[in-house]
C-alpha cells in the first residue's frame, strides 16, 4: 500500500467535510426572510422578467477552444517527463532527446499555426 | 538505401507542408495541393524500391515494432497507389465538393483544401500499418487511418447524406475500435507481450496462459475479429457499409473500400497467423469460414436488387471481403504451392485496380451528369466510349471473367478452398459468383444496350485517362501473368 | 490488523498538519485577505474602508479587524435559498466542487523545511504529502476547479450564470496551457517534480530568480545561472499572469464582470453557497501565490543560501515557515495591488493573449532554456 497518498485522502475528507458542514450550518441557522413566491423564484435578469430561453445557443468557438485545449494540454503533459529528465540526457550526450521533442512540438506547432490561420482563435469578429 | 520508415516520415512531412501551405496561401488554386501531393507520392513510390530493413546487428528500438518484409513493402506500395488514384479522383470530384461546401465568390475552393491533403495522412497510417508488428503500433496506425477517414467521410458538410454517413462511420468506427482494443488487451494479458513475434514464440511454451486458457484466447481473437470485421465489412458487421459508402464523397468511398479493407486484412493476417498452427486453429478457422460464407452470400444476393451504382459497389465490396476471408481461413490447411499471403496480395491487387476504375468512372459521371443511379449509366457508350470501355473491363473483372485479375484471384481462392475441402463454403461461393455475374453485367447492359436520355458527353482529363488506362492494363496483366506477385511472397 | 492500526497512527501527523495549515492558516488568511483587499483598495482610492468592527459590545474598533468575523457570521445567518428553476443536485454540488480542489492542492506545498521539536528524535517535514509527482498533482487537481464553475453556470438554469460559466471555463482551460508550459523551464533546470526537492535545491544554489549565494561576504554567481535568468523571468511573468486568469481576478475577471454579466456564474447563489465560491476563489489565490513563491522565489528559503533547512534547529525551522508566509503575503498584496490598478481586458484580447502570445512565447522559452542547458553541459 502506498502510504504517500494517505494524507491526500485525509485532506480530501477534511476539505469535503468542511464544505458540507458550512453548507449545512447555513441551512440550519439561516432564517427565511420572505415567503416563497413566483417572483422570488424567478431567474435573475437585472430585475426584469426573464426573456427567452434560459440557456441560449452560444458561439461555436467555445467548442473549438475546448478541442484545441485537449490537444495542447496533452502536449504539455508529454513535455513534463521529458523536461524532468532533460539534464540527464544532456549530461549523457543523448542529443536525440532534444531533436525528437523538437519534432513532436514542431508537428503540433504546425497544427497550431493551421488553427490560427483558419481563424479558430480569432474572437474579434 | 535508406531505412524503410523514412517513407512514412516523408509522407507525413509532405502532408504537413501541404497543410500549412494550404492555410497560408489563400489565393492559390486548391487543385495545386492535390497535384503536389500526387507528385510527392509518386516520388515516395519510386523510393519504395530503394529501402532497406535493419542492417546486421542494428537493434534500434524501432525495429521491434516495425517490420520490413515483402508483405510490408507490397502493402506500402498498395497504399501509395491507392492514395495517388484517390487524389486524381478528388480532382475530378471538385465541382461536386464545391457545390456542397457553399461556393464562396471571393475565395474559390475555400474549405476544400483539406480534402486534398488529408488522404496523405491516411496513406501514412496505411503504410505504417503494413509494417506494424506490435499491437501498440498497430493500434496507433489504425487510429491514424480511421481518424482522418472520419473527417473525410463527413466532408460535404451541406449534404445531409454525407453528414449521416459521417456520424454512422464515427459511431460504428469508434465501437469497432473498442472491440478491437479490448481483444488486444486480452491478448496482451494472456501473453504479457505486445510484440507479435514474441506472442507467437510464447505460444510454443506450454506454461503460457494462452495455452492453458484456450477459451480466453479464443475470446480475445473473436473480439479482434469483430473489430476487424467492421473495418473489412464482413457480415454481420456490414450494416454501416451501404449507407456510409453512398453518403461519403466518391473518392473517399473508393479509398474506404480499397485502403481500409486491405489494411484490415494485413493486420488480421499478421495477428492471426501464429494461431493457425495452434490448438485453437480449428475453432478459429470455423469462425472465419462461417463469417466468410455469410459475407459472400449476403453481399452478392443483396447487390442484385440495387439500383444505385454506389450501393451496388458497396455490396460488391462486402462480397469480396468474403472471398478474402475464405483465403484467410485456408491458412492452416492449404498445401498448394502458392501461399495465403500471395493469394491475398494478388486478390487485393486486382481488387484495387478494378474498384478504383469503377469509382473513378463514378466520380466523373457524378460530377458531370449529376447522378449515381444506374439509370445515369444508360448509353454511356455513346456519351464516352472510353469510359464505357474501362468500366466494362472493371465490371467483367469484378464478376470474374477469365483473363482478368478478378478471375485469377477468385481461381486461387477456390483452389485453396478445394484443397482444404471446404465444400459447403465453395457451394455458397459459387452461388455468390453466379449472382455477381448478373448484377455486374447489369451495369454493362445499361451502358451498351440502353439508350441515353440526352446526348450530353462526358469530358475526361488526360491525367484521369492515364490513371484509368494504367489500372485497366494492371487488370489485364495480372489476369494473364500473376507470377510476379506470387513470387514476391514465395518463401 | 496490527499493521492497519500502525498505519492509522501514522495518519495522526498529517492530520495535525492539515488541520493546522487549512484551519489555522489558509482560512484565516482568506478571511483577512478579503479585509486586506478592502482596506488596500480604500487606500488606493483615497477612501477609508472598513475600519469600525472590533470587539462586539465594546467601543474597541481595532482598525476594523473584526470585519471578516462579522462577514462570516452574516453569511451563516442569511436565508439559505434555492430557487425553483435550478437543477438542484448540481446547484448544491458546484460550490463544494470549487472549494475542495482549491484546498486539496495545498497538500503538496512545502510551507517550511523541517521542524525539529525538542524531545522528538525525527524532525518533521513541513509538507502534508511529500509526493514525487508534486507539480503534476497540482495541475491535475487545480484543473478540477473548472468543473465547479461550469456546473454552477449550467445548474443555475439562467442566462447570465450560463454565459459566465461558459466564458470562465474557456478562459481557465486556455490559460492552463500557458501555465503548464511556463513551469517547464523550472522542471528542466531542477530535474524534479517534487516540490520539496525543488525548494531544497533553491535553498542551496540560490532562488530561481535570484541565483546568488554568498561565500563569506563575496557573492558567488555563475554565467549559466545568469543566462538562465532570461527564460526564468519570462516564465515567471507568464506564470503569474496565467495565475491571475486561472483565479478569475482582475484584469481577467471576465466570467463575473459585473457590467455585462451581473455576477457571472454565481448570480443565482446566496448565503453560504455564495461564500464557498468566494472562499474557493481566495483560497486558490493564496495557494497559487504559494506555488509562485515555491517555484520561482525560493519557497521557504532565505535569500543567498542563508540559514539551514531546520533539520537540526527549531529556530531555523520556524524562521523558514515565517519566511514562506511572508513571501506569500507579499505576493497576495501584489495580487490586490494589480486588481485595483489595471482595467479589465476585453474577451477577444484575453483569448488572444493566452493563445497567441503566451503559448508561442512559452514554447520558444522552453527551447531557449534547452539551448542554454546544452551550452553549459555539465560533466
Amino acid at each position: 500500500m502506498n502510504t504517500d497518498y494517505l494524507p491526500i485522502l485525509v485532506q480530501f475528507l477534511i476539505a469535503g467535510g468542511f464544505a458540507a458542514v458550512t453548507l449545512l450550518i447555513s441551512v440550519v441557522l439561516g432564517k427565511t426572510a420572505q415567503q416563497r413566491s413566483e417572483v422570488k423564484d424567478q431567474a435573475y435578469e437585472c430585475g426584469m422578467l426573464p426573456i427567452g430561453e434560459t440557456q441560449p445557443r452560444f458561439s461555436v468557438k467555445f467548442y473549438l477552444v475546448a478541442m484545441l485545449f485537449v490537444i495542447f494540454d496533452i502536449e504539455v503533459v508529454f513535455l513534463y517527463p521529458w523536461a524532468v529528465s532533460f539534464q540527464e540526457f544532456v549530461r549523457d550526450g543523448v542529443w536525440v532527446a532534444f531533436y525528437s521533442m523538437l519534432g513532436f512540438v514542431g508537428i503540433l506547432f504546425l497544427a497550431y499555426l493551421y488553427a490560427l490561420k483558419k481563424g479558430a482563435l480569432r474572437w474579434s469578429d | 538505401m535508406m531505412p524503410a520508415y523514412y517513407l512514412e516520415a516523408a509522407v507525413v512531412i509532405l502532408g504537413l507542408v501541404l497543410m500549412v501551405m494550404e492555410a497560408f496561401v489563400e489565393k492559390a488554386d486548391k487543385s495545386l495541393i492535390a497535384k503536389m501531393g500526387i507528385v510527392g507520392l509518386l516520388v515516395v513510390l519510386v523510393s519504395l524500391f530503394f529501402v532497406s530493413g535493419p542492417a546486421e546487428g542494428d537493434d534500434a528500438p524501432i525495429w521491434s515494432f516495425y517490420a520490413v518484409d515483402p508483405m510490408a513493402l507490397f502493402y506500402k506500395g498498395f497504399a501509395l497507389v491507392t492514395t495517388i488514384l484517390v487524389l486524381i479522383m478528388s480532382l475530378d470530384y471538385r465541382s461536386v465538393l464545391q457545390h456542397y461546401m457553399g461556393a464562396d465568390q471571393e475565395k474559390p475552393g475555400a474549405g476544400i483544401g483539406e480534402f486534398h491533403y488529408l488522404p496523405l495522412f491516411t496513406c501514412a497510417g496505411l503504410m505504417w500499418m503494413a509494417s506494424a508488428k506490435d499491437i501498440v503500433s498497430i493500434f496507433v496506425a489504425l487510429e491514424l487511418v480511421t481518424i482522418s477517414f472520419y473527417v473525410l467521410v463527413a466532408f460535404m458538410r451541406r449534404n445531409v447524406g454525407s453528414l449521416e454517413a459521417g456520424v454512422k462511420y464515427l459511431i460504428l468506427g469508434a465501437l469497432s475500435t473498442g472491440f478491437f482494443v479490448y481483444g488486444l488487451t486480452w491478448l496482451f494479458g494472456l501473453s504479457g507481450e505486445t510484440e507479435l513475434s514474441k506472442i507467437a514464440a510464447a505460444l510454443g511454451n506450454d506454461d503460457s496462459a494462452m495455452v492453458r486458457y484456450p477459451k480466453a484466447l479464443l475470446f480475445s481473437l473473436a473480439m479482434i475479429l469483430v473489430g476487424l470485421g467492421f473495418k473489412i465489412a464482413a457480415v454481420p458487421f456490414q450494416i454501416w457499409v451501404p449507407d456510409v459508402y453512398q453518403g461519403a464523397p466518391t473518392p473517399i468511398t473508393a479509398f474506404l473500400s480499397v485502403g481500409s479493407k486491405a489494411a484490415g486484412f494485413v493486420v488480421g493476417y499478421r495477428i492471426m497467423e501464429p494461431f493457425f498452427a495452434n490448438h485453437v486453429a480449428p475453432q478459429l478457422v470455423t469462425l472465419i469460414l462461417a463469417i466468410s460464407g455469410a459475407t459472400i452470400l449476403l453481399g452478392n444476393l443483396a447487390a442484385v436488387a440495387q439500383e444505385n451504382f454506389k450501393r451496388l459497389l458497396a455490396y460488391s465490396s462486402i462480397s469480396h471481403a468474403g472471398f478474402l476471408l475464405l483465403a484467410l481461413g485456408c491458412s492452416s490447411s492449404t498445401t498448394s504451392p502458392v501461399n495465403v499471403e500471395g493469394v491475398m496480395a494478388l486478390y487485393l491487387g486486382g481488387y484495387l485496380a478494378m474498384t478504383l476504375v469503377a469509382f473513378h468512372v463514378m466520380c466523373l459521371v457524378r460530377a458531370q451528369l449529376g447522378s449515381e443511379d444506374l439509370s445515369a449509366y444508360k448509353g454511356l457508350s455513346k456519351r464516352s466510349p472510353f469510359l464505357a470501355g474501362v468500366l466494362l473491363v472493371a465490371m467483367i473483372s469484378l464478376a470474374g471473367v477469365p483473363f482478368t485479375a478478378g478471375f485469377i484471384g477468385k481461381m486461387y481462392v477456390f483452389l485453396m478452398a478445394l484443397q482444404s475441402r471446404y465444400f459447403v463454403i465453395i457451394a455458397l461461393a459459387v452461388v455468390g459468383v453466379g449472382a455477381g455475374f448478373y448484377y455486374y453485367l447489369k451495369v454493362v447492359r445499361a451502358m451498351y444496350w440502353d439508350d441515353a436520355a440526352d446526348d450530353q458527353s462526358v469530358q475526361i482529363s488526360t491525367l484521369s485517362k492515364v490513371a484509368m488506362l494504367t489500372m485497366v492494363a494492371l487488370i489485364v496483366i495480372l489476369g494473364i501473368y500473376p507470377t510476379p506477385i506470387l513470387n514476391l511472397f514465395a518463401a | 490488523m496490527l499493521e492497519f492500526f500502525s498505519q492509522l497512527t501514522g495518519l495522526i501527523e498529517p492530520t495535525i498538519k492539515i488541520v493546522g495549515l487549512v484551519f489555522l492558516v489558509i482560512l484565516p488568511m482568506v478571511a483577512y485577505s478579503v479585509y486586506a483587499e478592502r482596506r488596500f483598495s480604500a487606500i488606493l482610492q483615497d477612501r477609508v474602508g472598513p475600519n469600525r468592527v472590533g470587539i462586539p459590545f465594546t467601543k474597541v474598533s481595532l482598525a476594523g479587524l473584526g470585519q471578516p468575523m462579522a462577514d462570516g457570521l452574516k453569511f451563516i445567518l442569511k436565508e439559505d435559498f434555492t430557487p425553483d428553476h435550478v437543477r438542484k443536485v448540481y446547484y448544491w454540488l458546484a460550490p463544494a466542487l470549487t472549494m475542495v480542489p482549491a484546498l486539496l492542492t495545498c497538500a503538496v506545498l512545502p510551507f517550511g523545511g523541517y521542524l525539529k521539536l525538542p524531545f522528538v528524535d525525527d524532525p518533521f517535514k513541513l509538507v502534508i504529502a511529500d509526493l514525487d509527482v508534486g507539480i503534476l498533482f497540482v495541475f491535475a487537481i487545480a484543473s478540477l476547479g473548472v468543473y465547479g464553475i461550469v456546473l454552477a453556470g449550467w445548474a443555475s438554469n439562467s442566462k447570465y450564470p450560463f454565459l459566465g460559466g461558459v466564458r470562465s471555463s474557456s478562459q481557465m482551460i486556455s490559460y492552463e496551457i500557458s501555465l503548464g508550459l511556463s513551469v517547464i523551464p523550472i522542471l528542466m533546470i531542477y530535474g524534479d517534480l517534487n516540490l520539496s526537492n525543488i525548494v531544497q535545491q533553491q535553498h542551496e544554489q540560490g532562488w530561481a530568480l535570484l541565483p546568488i549565494t554568498l561565500d563569506g561576504f563575496k557573492p558567488v554567481v555563475s554565467m549559466r545561472d545568469l543566462l538562465l535568468l532570461i527564460p526564468l523571468f519570462i516564465s515567471f511573468i507568464i506564470f503569474v499572469t496565467s495565475l491571475f486568469a486561472e483565479t478569475n481576478r482582475l484584469p481577467f475577471d471576465l466570467p463575473e464582470c459585473e457590467t455585462e454579466l451581473v455576477a457571472g456564474y454565481h448570480t443565482e447563489y446566496s448565503s453560504m453557497k455564495f461564500a464557498l465560491f468566494f472562499l474557493g476563489e481566495y483560497a486558490a489565490m493564496i495557494i497559487g501565490s504559494g506555488f509562485a513563491v515555491t517555484l520561482f522565489l525560493g519557497g521557504w528559503s532565505l535569500p543567498f543560501g542563508w540559514g539551514t533547512n531546520g533539520e537540526d534547529s527549531l529556530f531555523w525551522g520556524l524562521v523558514n515557515v515565517g519566511t514562506f508566509f511572508t513571501k506569500v503575503i507579499a505576493f497576495i498584496l501584489f495580487f490586490i495591488w494589480v486588481r485595483w490598478s489595471i482595467p479589465r481586458f476585453r474577451y477577444d484580447q484575453l483569448m488572444r493573449l493566452g493563445w497567441v502570445f503566451f503559448f508561442e512565447i512559452a514554447l520558444v522559452n522552453i527551447l531557449l532554456t534547452a539551448a542554454i542547458l546544452m551550452l553549459f553541459r555539465q560533466g
